[in-house]
């Protein structure tokens, strides 16, 4: 063993530097990890062990050669990390976690595959998820699905599942997710780890494996939100590739990291702590909250009036737009043919192209899309009263395989907390802030304004200097 | 079946459009998911909304003016041009380096 404790990008940088430890030493310490335990988690579709071996090599020749300059220049050189299999990864087999992509290897990598690359992050790999992104639990994947490292009875949640279980189970520092519904904060939460979903368009959505094209965002999962930071500085900014990236410049998001939440105004949306949502999940996000205004923070309570028509107004949308981006796996270009669609895609392509089809897209699509207005200027109104809002990320605590499985309209409600956020565009950020009496991981999400993922960071940061629940892990 | 619900013939109709074979047995089991989801999603009919309605692809937030989408010069990169053979690389029927596609019309 070469390098102890937690994974994080900023240890890593340390131990490089002071030549604890060379970058070819950490990864094949990950890779023998991921040999050891990954069989019993599935958190990898496809090990890219040599790529990422020769690769060490040449980073710790970099350092050996121009010193401790590296690092200024390539923020993430030897960071060892994974991408969700929904990312675009030249000459590395992607499969959306879908039998319809069994055989797919990308021509082209996506934009944020090639920031991390360009940042001198290390690829172990590509991650499980449910197929297409669709679903909350990981069930989804057409291949195997990804079990819970804290307690392999449970699920991971999804549909980043590999990229959550992978982090928590200490194989990679940093790991991509996508964010439609709550895909990266939603896994986040149920493996105790940080999930940032970036406001809409900060960062590319180029040459990833499209789901609904207005909500998809390209987040991502750590065990600190300081790294969570640090890697949103890689991936964010506009690309050319994607016309709805935006241009505003990236921030320093460092900067406000250490203010502390001093003064800062946190909202709790009322509607996000009622009855129908679990009473341990209440009790613990509300102790997450006392700890916060002992900091300085001051409380107060918000609405957000439409929170019951979220989830009608996200699974219209969202279907619908699924529908369309699903149209193209025709199987003459690349990939199997529509036969090989699996139940889940199965249901939403067929909910989608109803919502949108003739005498029926006023009264669903148009509705839905009116609706969405309304979710947004809930929140709008709700964050000109103050800085943040918080609130917990699933309305339960983590559940067993097969409990929700029977019933597509149960496992669709576990959105319920997170998908107003798509609609809306906004960032969030899950920060692990607890367990329950069975030792499985609780979170709470932070909700920005547009663009303000700093905010996020700051308050993040401050609750994680206040306590210790991201520095827990699994024993695997 | 709920009143909102889809008959067998919605559900074909819906299946040829999304170009999904269906057997019988899922018909039935389609249909009652459909109309689940229908009935369930119908609580947000009677939500009065603005007109027009759907302005959604991007908030006003975040296309502020110095967001405003910026699309690329239209113009070619030959960098970024795939090669055919790199074009056709993972499509399984091909022919003389072409896409092979299903016969349109019946012998």
């Amino acid at each position: 063993m070469i390098f102890k404790g937690n994974l994080t990008i900023n240890k890593l940088r340390d131990g490089f530097l002071k030549k604890e430890f060379s970058v070819r030493e950490v990864v094949d310490q990950l890779i023998s990890r991921i040999e050891k335990y990954d069989g019993g988690i599935n958190s990898f579709l496809t090990k890219t062990s040599d790529e990422a071996r020769k690769k060490a090599d040449g980073v710790d020749k970099k350092i050996a050669n121009s010193g401790e300059d590296v690092f200024r220049e390539s923020p993430l050189l030897g960071i060892p990390i994974a991408h969700k299999d929904l990312f675009l990864t030249k000459g590395v087999k992607t499969t959306a976690a879908s039998k319809v992509l069994e055989n797919y290897t990308p021509q082209y990598s996506a934009t944020v595959v090639d920031k991390f690359a360009n940042a001198g992050a290390i690829t172990l790999g590509k991650l499980n998820c449910d197929a297409w992104g669709h679903g909350a639990s990981g069930e989804n994947s057409d291949f195997k699905a990804t079990k819970n490292p804290w307690n392999k009875d449970y699920v991971p949640g999804g549909s980043s599942s590999g990229s959550a279980a992978a982090v928590a189970s200490g194989f990679a520092a940093a790991t991509t997710g996508t964010d439609t519904g709550g895909s990266t904060r939603f896994p986040a939460s149920f493996c105790g780890v940080v999930g940032l979903k970036p406001t809409y368009g900060r960062v590319s959505r180029y040459g990833v494996v499209a789901m609904a094209s207005s909500m998809d965002s390209m987040g991502h999962l750590t065990q600190t939100v300081e790294d969570s930071a640090l890697v949103l500085s890689v991936t964010a900014g506009h690309d050319e590739h994607d016309a709805t990236s935006i241009s505003a410049p990236v921030p320093d998001y460092k900067k406000d990291l250490e203010s502390g939440v001093k003064g800062l105004k946190i909202g709790l949306p009322k509607e996000y702590f009622n009855k129908g949502i679990d009473e341990d999940v209440i009790t613990n996000v509300r102790t997450a909250v006392r700890t916060l205004e002992e900091q300085g923070a001051k409380v107060e309570e918000v609405s957000l009036p439409h929170t019951e028509y979220v989830i009608p107004a996200y699974y219209i949308v969202m279907s619908s737009e699924v529908s369309s981006n699903l149209a193209r796996y025709d199987g003459i270009r690349y990939g199997q043919g529509r036969g090989a669609f699996t139940n889940e895609a199965r249901r939403r392509i067929m909910l989608g192209t109803h919502s949108l089809s003739s005498g029926y897209k006023d009264k669903y699509y148009g509705q839905a899309e009116g609706v969405r207005t309304l979710i947004r200027q809930d929140f709008e109104k709700a964050l000109g009263k103050v800085d943040v809002l918080l609130a917990p990320v699933s309305p339960t605590p983590p559940f067993k395989f097969g409990e929700r499985t029977d019933d597509p309209l149960k496992m669709y409600l576990s959105d319920i907390l997170t998908a107003a956020v798509n609609l809306a565009q906004l960032p969030g950020l899950t920060v692990p802030c607890g367990f329950t009496k069975n030792n499985l991981p609780l979170g709470f999400q932070l909700i920005g304004k547009a663009l303000d993922e700093a905010t996020l960071f700051r308050v993040g940061h401050a609750y994680q200097e206040a306590t210790d629940w991201h520095t827990k892990r699994p024993k695997l | 079946m709920a009143k909102s619900g889809l008959d067998k013939a919605q559900v074909e109709h819906v299946a040829k459009l999304a170009s999904l074979d269906i057997s019988s047995k899922d018909i039935t089991k389609a249909q009652e998911e459909l109309s689940k989801m229908v009935d369930y999603v119908g609580k947000m009919s009677n939500v009065k909304v603005h007109s027009p309605r759907g302005d959604a692809f991007m908030s006003n937030q975040i296309q502020s003016s110095k967001n405003t989408i910026k699309a690329r010069a239209d113009k070619v990169d030959s960098s970024e041009c795939l090669s055919q053979d790199e074009a056709t690389s993972n499509a399984k029927n091909k022919h003389d380096g072409l896409f092979m596609v299903p016969p349109i019309f019946k012998e």
